[in-house]
């Protein structure tokens, strides 16, 4: 396996601030910052959320208030940064006010085309895992966490993200490991 | 960048497995088509290219019938603001339609209100207000029918099927087109075609369930302009009677055929030699190119300096724009933030209506209010003039060169220093297309 906690080089793209600005009134430049984003944002809420179809409204949500508010992004941070802000807060009303706690068992399928059948259940079940995971720890760690790993961004975006320092989103994304490591059972689907 | 010089084994190995699985995680293609349609739509522009003001009600609703068949939102304010119907000779009197009336039922998926949701729990639609659905001259078919986008949502699995009948009077019955890639369930978009107008009653079939309204449906002969300052259909007559045709060599104040070598004076602003020649028979080729004049970083406009009084650009353009925001024409300009731009070009957007005429003035980095849309000749190469007139630009189309179709009127609200060509405004970089100038003429107007 190659991917290591080093490979999250996104810096912003020069062209996002222009893009952003002609997203306020041109709905092709926002479709162009949608489908830079849109994964990102979906794998941020499937990492809380555990299920496609929690995801898919969350993500939705996420976009359709960026839609409405695209106009407060000055391009001091990254587009990244503020579009997954407005994704943690979706994520945080949703646990707040629909549901205390996601039914993993009841999470739909993963749809990954190029996965054979095997494969799908264990990215499915690793996922789960995952999910179970975060909810057992802090959630400013969990959140650090799925920023960090799910959304791609940097410990600077992160902390964007979060309302803190780099080094301080830094330190959430390494406690967060220990939590996961030494408070779940995650680390049980990473011994050898 | 993120380092892993804290970590140990166990925890560097635990980011990697996070790394992975999330790498795994995939958007549902069809989810995220449907979504970013309906971003697309939901989008509300102020104004500019593709961002034409909510005043030209003209393109808003042509670009809903043809391209924003998700603009559930936005196809209801501007449904809601249209003008009522006037009386029209085709318009078949139904007075007894019993339309059917929203009951609010939201659609899955759906967290937007709007007032024309009709649902039973299995299937929803959208109707239009007061049951009306107004048709106008481009909703009209060769063989006379009315054709409609239509919105449907699945709460059951299944294909859509519509069936509909006319209430009022003998007529064939409704056809329909069913969009494909919309999947089982969920949001499902069609065109509905009627036969004639009338009272109709429609009815979706999604296996064993199924949804029925009765709408009535009008034609409106004029096209509702709520306050432009020109009709965006406008009639094919020279717009005034100082209208010069064909401009005598006494009113030519300049006039380059592209026959050799630039004439002099051009000026080429961000000039991208690569992307542009002058042809073998005499056109001047500009690739269409990624970029905005506003952003600055649209490649070669070709200019020059505006000469005195009042004055009129003429060019003969042949362009096949394509792509979003793909367009080319004839710029007034003064700088980067204002500037006056009449071209042919395609918009995407919720509010414009695809391959287009379209004439806009920017003021200070933003499209005033009053911007211009029409729809494009059914042909690649057309004329484009655009005049200064003491206080005033005015653009103006043609298929011929003979016959003038006015696009609108701006006030003058910029300093008119230079005049020129460009090509560009794609946001797909890759998508390089020419545009091609026969002639960039400027005559003098009185």
């Amino acid at each position: 396996m190659t991917t290591t906690m080093t490979t999250h080089p996104h810096s912003p793209p020069a062209d996002e601030v222009d893009l952003a600005r002609q997203a306020r009134t041109d709905a092709e430049a926002f479709g162009e910052l949608y489908r830079r984003h849109v994964t990102r944002v979906y794998r941020y809420h499937m990492a809380h959320t555990g299920n496609v179809k929690d995801a898919e409204d969350l993500t939705s949500q996420t976009f359709m208030a960026a839609l409405e508010g695209i106009g407060s992004f000055r391009g001091s941070g990254s587009f990244a940064a503020w579009i997954l802000g407005i994704a943690a807060r979706k994520k945080a009303m949703f646990f707040r006010r629909i549901k205390p706690e996601v039914q993993i068992e009841a999470a739909d399928q993963i749809p990954s085309p190029n996965l054979l059948t095997d494969q799908l259940a264990n990215q499915r079940l690793r996922l789960d895992s995952i999910t179970r995971a975060l909810k057992q720890i802090s959630p400013e760690r969990a959140d650090a966490i799925a920023l960090c790993f799910f959304s791609e961004l940097t410990y600077a975006e992160v902390g964007v993200v979060l309302n803190k320092s780099e080094s301080a989103a830094k330190m959430l994304v390494t406690r967060g490991l220990q939590d996961l490591r030494k408070r779940t059972s995650l680390a049980f689907e990473v011994e050898p | 960048m993120n380092d892993k010089n804290s970590l140990n084994a166990e925890e560097r190995t635990l980011a990697e497995m996070l790394t992975a699985t999330a790498a795994q995680v995939e958007v549902r293609a069809s989810f995220q088509k449907e979504l970013e349609k309906k971003l697309m739509n939901t989008h509300k522009p102020k104004t500019g290219f593709g961002l034409f003001s909510f005043g030209k009600t003209v393109s808003i609703l042509g670009s809903a019938l043809g391209l924003a068949a998700l603009a559930l939102i936005f196809i209801w304010a501007i449904r809601a603001i249209a003008p009522k119907p006037q009386p029209a000779m085709e318009n078949l009197p139904a007075p007894e339609c019993p339309v059917t009336t929203p009951n609010g039922s939201i659609p899955p998926g759906e967290t937007m209100a709007d007032e024309g949701y009709l649902g039973n729990g299995k299937i929803w639609t959208s109707l239009w207000p007061e049951g009306k659905i107004i048709m106008y001259s481009y909703n009209r078919n060769a063989d006379g029918s009315l054709s409609m986008k239509w919105l449907w949502w699945r709460g059951v699995s299944g294909p859509l099927s519509i069936e509909g009948r006319r209430l009022d009077a003998e007529a064939e019955p409704l056809r329909s087109f069913i969009s494909s890639g919309y999947g089982d369930t969920d949001f499902q978009v069609s065109e509905l075609i009627f036969p004639t107008t009338g009272c109709w009653e429609v009815t979706g079939h999604v296996g064993d369930a199924s949804l029925t309204f009765v709408t009535e449906v009008v034609f409106e002969e004029a096209t509702p302009t709520p306050a432009p300052t020109i009709t965006a259909e406008s009639t094919l007559i020279p717009p005034t009677a100082t209208f010069e045709i064909l401009p005598t060599a006494s009113s030519t104040l300049f006039r380059d055929d592209f026959e050799g070598p630039l004439n002099d004076n051009w000026q080429w602003t961000h000039e991208n030699s690569e992307q542009w020649k002058l042809t073998d028979n005499g056109w001047l080729e500009i690739m269409v190119s990624y970029g905005i004049i506003n952003n600055s970083n649209m490649d070669n406009l070709l200019l020059r300096q505006a000469p005195t009084g009042n004055f009129e650009l003429e060019t003969r353009l042949k362009f096949s724009p394509t792509e979003a925001s793909q367009m080319a024409g004839l710029l007034i300009y003064e700088n980067n933030s204002n500037y006056a731009e009449f071209v042919h070009g395609v918009c995407l957007t919720s509010s414009c209506i695809g391959d287009e005429f379209h004439f806009d003035q920017m003021t200070r980095g933003s499209f005033i209010e009053e911007n211009f849309a029409t729809t494009a000749f059914n042909t690649d190469t057309v004329y484009l003039r655009l005049r200064f007139e003491g206080d005033t630009f005015t653009a103006y189309a043609s298929e011929n060169g003979t016959e003038w179709k006015l696009i609108g009127t701006h006030p003058k609200k910029i300093q008119p220093l230079f005049i020129g060509l460009f090509a560009g405004g794609s946001f797909d970089r890759s998508a390089l297309i020419p545009a091609q100038f026969d002639y960039f003429a400027v005559n003098a107007l009185p």
